[in-house]
């Protein structure tokens, strides 16, 4: 599945500085669906080259990190269950920067 | 012209950059899967919500209203405390992050909206106030490249020269200038009085008292009776957890009031009411520019403060 995934709020700093990232995530063996569950552990092993305990604890977001997709809260979605599909954007901000 | 809902309670609503008529049906909700669907916004009760204010349940607002109900917040902060009258000239201390990204906004919001009703009336007896921007470069505390800091200071110079009309002076000062000579001189002291300081969290605090005293002494030199600062409702609770334990009680209810009267040039903290998580969703729904100068996460008690509130209110939701 196409996703484009963006990191702010310093996490990029995670990723090898790169704020964008269009990547292709395989579904799960015998799942039919793509949860931001899966997104996340994913992202962790994929994506994220240092410090993972800065962009996850346990199998969700560290606390501080906000979550949209498609522009929307993932509050909104269902948090770890929101179903992702073919294109979406998810963006991770981490709010502990001040500004 | 009025927000049609009943439960609208920001002093004047923010109507954006275009006047429009109604909330517009939403497009992008995305409710993928999850029975959200019957949810609607807390307030006009007509879009889908596709964010979460800090009330959780009770603030699922949809994007109009969400704005409207964080420059409420803003609008109503400014006028309870008389932080921003006609006469005064402000200087907004803009560091290029998300919560100086959306004061610096909201000001220029209210100025040009000032700006329409002074054009528009013949009786011109309320002058409109004056802004004035100021970027403070650190680039001599840190490591950054200067590619790095020169694409961010065009960065800022072309978010303010987009904040117009009405137009806004940018100081761009570099934090040594906070010693009268300048130059090298200043970079040397600047270091030898960082180097005197053992620890990080040490180091941190003396920064920001520099930067705080660099800002009066740029509003101070050009006529500025305000320095508008984008603190918000996280970094007061950090500012309390960390005051406390650094044995700066004495201090603590002074910083943490909307207007700081200890300085010359008051100090003001118009976003006081507003959390971190709704100001980055603002920048991020809005398309708000923000020039991000990164560190790496802070190691000191500061760092270790912010992630505790962090924490503090994940388990509020649980």
């Amino acid at each position: 599945m196409h996703l484009t995934l963006e990191f702010g709020g310093g996490l990029e700093l995670l990723c090898e500085s790169v704020k964008i990232h269009n990547v292709n995530v395989d579904l799960p063996k015998g799942a039919d669906k793509l949860s931001m569950r899966d997104l996340l552990a994913w992202v962790r092993t994929n994506l994220i080259k240092e410090r993972p305990e800065m962009f996850m604890k346990g199998e969700s977001v560290r606390p501080g990190v906000l979550v949209l997709v498609n522009d929307c809260d993932w509050e909104l979605s269902g948090q770890l269950d929101t179903t992702l599909e073919e294109k979406d954007l998810v963006v991770f901000i981490s709010t502990l920067h001040g500004g | 012209m009025a927000c049609n809902s009943s439960t609208c309670n920001s002093s004047g609503c923010y109507k954006g950059y275009e006047e429009e008529e109604q909330p517009k049906p939403n497009t992008k909700a995305a409710v993928n899967g999850g029975n959200s669907c019957q949810n609607l916004c807390v307030k006009c009760k007509v879009n889908e919500p596709v964010c979460c204010g800090i009330g959780g349940e009770n603030s699922r607002f949809c994007k109009d209203c969400f704005k409207n109900n964080l420059y409420g917040k803003f609008k109503q902060a400014v006028t309870y405390n008389a932080m921003i009258t006609p006469p005064d000239k402000v200087l907004v201390a803009f560091s290029g992050g998300p919560s100086s990204r959306v004061v610096l906004q909201f000001v220029h919001e209210m100025q040009y909206k000032a700006q329409k009703n002074y054009d528009a009336n013949k009786d011109k007896s309320l002058p409109v106030f004056g802004v004035g921007v100021a970027f403070i470069d650190e680039s001599s505390t840190h490591s950054f490249t200067s590619l790095h800091i020169e694409k961010a200071i065009e960065d800022i110079r072309l978010i303010v020269s987009n904040l117009a009309p009405p137009s806004k002076e940018l100081f761009v000062v570099p934090i040594e200038s906070i010693f009268s000579s300048d130059g090298i001189d200043g970079k040397e002291r600047l270091k030898e009085l960082l180097d005197a300081v053992s620890d990080v969290t040490g180091k941190e605090d003396l920064l920001i008292r520099l930067r705080i005293l660099l800002l009066q002494k740029i509003a101070s030199e050009n006529g500025y009776t305000r320095i508008v600062l984008g603190t918000c409702t996280s970094r007061i609770a950090c500012h309390v957890i960390s005051a406390t334990v650094k044995g700066q009680g004495y201090s603590l209810s002074a910083d943490i009031q909307y207007v700081d009267s200890r300085w010359e040039i008051p100090v003001v903290l118009p976003l006081r009411d507003c959390p971190a998580q709704e100001l980055n969703t603002l920048c991020s729904l809005d398309g708000l520019k923000i020039v991000e100068l990164l560190n790496g996460p802070c190691s000191g008690i500061n760092g270790l403060v912010s992630s505790f509130v962090k924490v503090l209110q994940a388990e509020c939701y649980v």
